[in-house]
């Protein structure tokens, strides 16, 4: 147990390896199951922690002996406990997922298991640097992932992808470098415990910091003027990968927003009601633009990417909220949205292969050809939108409250437009679906068979959250700890 | 924060409620049976769940669960309208889901400001809490709620998706919504009254506009469940009269005429539901003299319209008596009352001369018999109508006198409104013969909206975001150098906002 936090990296970084050597083996699946079975030993890992986690021991572990301040540490604590959990659950589903969509060879599963353990990584380590290398890991993974089918509109889209989030991480190096001028250290824990002795000598220098951080995480998590590879990606990415970029690595960005953004200046800056406005401010703007553009798509894939971007929006309210209230609230939607949303684009990609194209207007009378997965995109998006008895209305009336109790009545406006408009959008998807049936088995019509394994993974999450909505109480005794480690 | 399930006590305005719906949603699921042909397990299970969800509203005693399960319901009807995947029924429920998801979160917001005021949803805890806050944080909370159930009902300004939502429903799905689930937004609204203790002579003005507005577009409508859908307008605009006069008598007046619309509104649209199932025609002018052919559906309609006019001895006119005394010294008021009521009238006699009498239309060959399920609840509600007309007291006795807490069985049989009935059966005729000749009361033709139509303002707002989401994709580029440029903009924007707070 007190290797927990190395065997939860190594064991998917050592299997990615592993699964070229599964050439020489006799049985067809054997990467497949590597894959599966390196996620669950990791799984397993994380879950022997679970009990002194939650008694509220923080569990480290210095690479090399090296004691925390020189070396590179991991620490298990309840967030990062939260999300790592939730990045492996998720993680498993799309590898089930993928089983069934398409043929894919073992360099799949290789980069997928890759990028599983820089998210694994960034959520674990307590080094600013190697922080930096996980993302820079995680974001070669998903460049490979994202091309995977190589056609010329996927290369375009991630080439556009490369560089934007390299400017990002460019960004973030100066960041560190900053940080490490004047602190002294890289290890995070000292970081935070040195920037409130200093911050009233160095402010304009702690702003810059901060800048540069809001910038490059909010390229990561899609906050509005940086959302732009979003869309790009997630339309021409193979169905699972775009559920991984929206499902996790968005989520990753926010993981690396609250953590540094609450350590670093949870003291300092983030009480000042200007920081926590600028916050709020992208948020809204971040809700209705997503909105907005996501009413006016017409290829399916895009809409749901825009819709990523108008929930990330909510998030990012609750966490400029900065309340207890706010940030159960945003750290909810994110487990939610994750869920939602990585269960939308298995059903997108399900409908998409099935008709052979991808915008809406051509999709009437799906309903008729693949009635199930039809039902499932139903009831996930009345859970994106936030309709009870689903999840999303609970923690979309968590931030909504918390907006409340906080004063700022003038924050409702937005927020309820990008409600509404999210119900405007997702109910036009759904409309077309029913309508009068107008294809026709043409030329481009390629029916492929739709195995158990996509079904299994979509109906699991539209379980799930049907059961989070209900009882939200089994997520919320994970997340309450962990709102307890941003607000000490 | 979380959800709370309390059913109990069941209060005598939950047990009226719970009575009507326990009436009436059984007589919707037989029409059903013999009205679905296809996709059964659909549109049953969305149909137990919407049930499921409407009993959840009228009972449960917490604000949140009762948002919870109004949402339930709404999205219920919503893929109800849209079961039979007809082209002309996805704009009608995209409005509908809209406007109802909007009026949903009026009230999410003013149950969540409720809470932080009082830190409860339970309905008996907020009401012994309600005398010791000041009455100015409870009116935001009041006026928010309001708002959400009036959408909910469809009164006058927010009528705009009832006339379109019911006429391209499923006939069942059109009783549902003008008999069960408009009452389902009554009810909510006379539950806040009773539980905030607070009332407000809106609802009188608002009621009365409904009344006299639903019955004029009425008499002008073809589609014969067009022209229903505007009368439940015009009849939610009693009970809206009726609960804004805030005495035990309106009050009173309002729950009557809900039990007695729902019952026969509902009578009336399944009556042409069986018309159009048998005929497949929906348009006045291409319909005439169904009486011979189908006679049970004849008398039922005749029960249906004369009650809705407030004729003795059928329920109608008992409520419209007590709504007719409890406006007793507004002159105004009781002229509104009268002219509506003969409007009514007037509107009903155009479905009776050109539907049930009068010459059938050559294309009229192939008429349907109405199977026995579809008759035998037009035949109960047009007997329970029937009942309650002829014992009110009865009714008004065992469910709504113990809700306000007054006696007035009395009030009923008096000769004043008799000669008012008199006076609107005669003023009726009158204004059918005028309006048909005047052209007024249409025959046929295609319903426009007019310039200050309202339908027009609020697809204007629809299209005005539509209009900004288009010109937004179309404003922003797709090109890599735009994309970078907008990253450094932003770090400028941020470093200048940090420069601002600086100084």
């Amino acid at each position: 147990m007190i290797n927990a936090p190395i065997l939860i990296i190594a064991i998917p970084l050592l299997s990615a390896f592993l699964i070229h050597l599964t050439k020489y083996t006799r049985f067809k699946r054997s990467a497949e199951l590597v894959a599966i079975l390196a996620l669950l030993g990791s799984g397993l890992a994380l879950f022997s922690t679970i009990g002194s986690v939650f008694l509220g021991e923080v569990i480290y572990y210095d690479l090399g002996s090296w004691p925390a301040p020189f070396g590179i540490s991991l620490a298990i604590d309840p967030l990062s406990f939260f999300f790592a959990a939730m990045s492996l659950g998720i993680g498993l589903l799309i590898i089930i997922y993928s089983l069934g969509e398409y043929f894919y060879a073992r360099r799949y599963y290789s980069l997928l298991l890759i990028a599983l353990t820089g998210i694994l990584g960034i959520i674990l380590t307590r080094d600013l640097f190697n922080m930096y290398v996980f993302f820079e890991m995680l974001a070669v993974a998903s460049y490979v992932l994202v091309t995977y089918k190589h056609k010329a509109r996927t290369i375009v889209a991630s080439f556009k992808y490369l560089i934007i989030t390299e400017a990002a991480w460019v960004f973030f190096l100066l960041a560190i470098a900053l940080l490490y001028v004047l602190c002294g250290s890289l290890n995070m824990d000292s970081i935070a415990n040195i920037i409130p002795l200093i911050y009233h000598s160095n402010q304009q220098t702690i702003w810059l910091v901060f800048s540069i951080m809001m910038i490059c995480f909010g390229i990561k998590c899609g906050m509005f003027p940086l959302h732009t590879w979003i869309p790009e990606v997630h339309s021409q990415a193979p169905t699972a990968v775009s559920s991984l970029l929206s499902g996790l690595i968005l989520k990753v960005g926010l993981y690396a927003m609250l953590r540094t953004f609450y350590l670093f200046f949870g003291t300092t800056l983030m009480l000042e009601g200007s920081v926590s406005n600028i916050i709020i401010l992208f948020g809204v703007v971040t809700v209705v633009f997503g909105a907005c553009m996501a009413l006016v798509q017409n290829e399916l894939k895009r809409l749901l990417a825009y819709s990523s971007i108008n929930q990330i929006g909510f998030i990012l309210v609750g966490i400029g909220l900065g309340t207890e209230l706010g940030l159960t609230g945003a750290l909810f939607h994110i487990f939610n949205h994750a869920i939602i949303k990585v269960g939308l684009f298995f059903c997108a990609g399900i409908i998409i292969s099935q008709v052979g194209f991808w915008e809406i207007s051509r999709m009437k009378g799906v309903w008729h050809k693949m009635p199930a997965a039809t039902f499932a995109f139903c009831l996930l998006s009345l859970a994106v939108i936030g309709i009870p008895p689903f999840n999303g209305f609970v923690s979309k009336m968590f931030i909504v409250e918390a907006a409340l109790l906080a004063g700022n009545y003038w924050l409702l406006l937005p927020l309820f437009l990008g409600i509404i408009l999210t119900a405007a959008y997702y109910f036009r998807v759904i409309q077309t679906f029913f309508s009068p049936q107008e294809f026709k088995r043409k030329e481009d019509f390629v029916p492929t068979p739709v195995g158990p394994f996509e079904h299994f993974s979509t109906f699991f999450l539209v379980g799930l959250c049907l059961l989070v909505g209900l009882f939200p109480q089994i997520v919320l005794n994970i997340i309450q700890p962990a709102v307890k480690v941003l607000l000490p | 924060m979380m959800l709370n399930l309390n059913f109990w006590p069941i209060d005598p305005l939950s047990f009226l409620m719970l009575v009507i719906l326990l009436v009436l949603l059984p007589m919707v699921f037989l029409f059903s049976l013999a009205y679905v042909k296809r996709n059964y397990f659909r549109y049953f299970s969305v149909l137990f769940i919407t049930f499921m969800a409407m009993l959840g509203v009228v009972l449960v005693k917490d604000f949140l669960a009762l948002y919870v399960f109004l949402e339930i319901m709404i999205v219920g009807i919503y893929f109800l309208i849209i079961d039979n995947t007809k082209k002309e029924s996805f704009p009608a429920g995209y409005k509908y889901i809209l406007m109802m998801f909007i009026g949903g979160i009026f009230i999410l917001v003013a149950s969540l400001m409720l809470y932080n005021l009082t830190g409860t949803f339970n309905m008996a805890q907020i009401f012994s809490l309600v005398p010791a806050l000041p009455s100015q944080a409870l009116l935001p909370i009041f006026v928010l709620f309001t708002i959400g159930c009036l959408i909910e009902i469809g009164a006058v300004p927010f009528h705009v998706w009832l006339p379109d939502a019911h006429p391209v429903a499923p006939s069942p799905i059109s009783a549902l919504l003008s008999g069960v689930a408009i009452k389902v937004g009554a009810y909510g609204l006379i539950r806040l009254i009773i539980t905030l203790q607070m009332n407000s002579v809106v609802f009188v003005w608002l009621g009365s506009v409904s009344m006299v507005f639903g019955v004029v577009v009425a008499m002008r409508q073809t589609n014969i469940k067009r022209l229903l859908a505007y009368s439940s307008i015009s009849q939610m605009g009693y009970v809206l009269l009726g609960i804004g006069l805030g005495t035990g008598l309106g009050l009173g007046g309002a729950l009557f005429h809900t039990i007695n619309h729902a019952i026969f509104k509902m009578l009336l649209f399944l009556c042409m539901g069986a018309i159009i199932f048998s005929t497949r025609e929906r348009e006045i002018n291409k319909l005439g003299g169904l009486a011979k052919k189908l006679p049970v559906t004849f008398v039922a309609f005749c029960f249906g319209a004369l009650a809705i006019s407030g004729i003795p001895p059928f329920n109608g006119f008992a409520s419209k008596a007590l709504i007719s005394n409890a406006v007793a010294g507004n002159i105004y008021l009781k002229i509104a009352l009268v002219l509506t009521a003969a409007g009514t009238f007037a509107a009903f006699l155009k479905l009776y001369f050109n539907v049930f009498l009068g010459r059938m239309p050559k294309t009229l060959k192939k008429i349907k018999p109405v199977p026995f399920l579809m008759r035998l609840p037009m035949v109960a509600l047009a007997l329970l109508s029937l009942l309650i007309g002829l014992f009110p007291h009865i009714v008004m006795a065992r469910f709504i006198e113990p809700i306000v807490l007054l006696r007035f069985s009395y009030l009923y049989w008096q000769p004043g409104l008799l000669l008012e009935t008199l006076m609107i059966v005669t003023l009726g005729s009158a204004i059918y013969y005028v309006g048909i000749k005047s052209g007024f009361s249409r025959l046929k033709g295609e319903d426009q909206a007019g310039f200050f139509s309202l339908d027009r303002l609020y697809c204007a707002l629809a299209g005005l975001v539509q209009n900004f989401s288009y010109w937004l994709r179309h404003f922003l580029s797709r090109s890599l150098n735009v994309y970078l440029r907008w990253i450094f903009l932003t770090l400028v924007l941020l470093l200048a906002l940090f420069w601002l707070q600086c100084n």
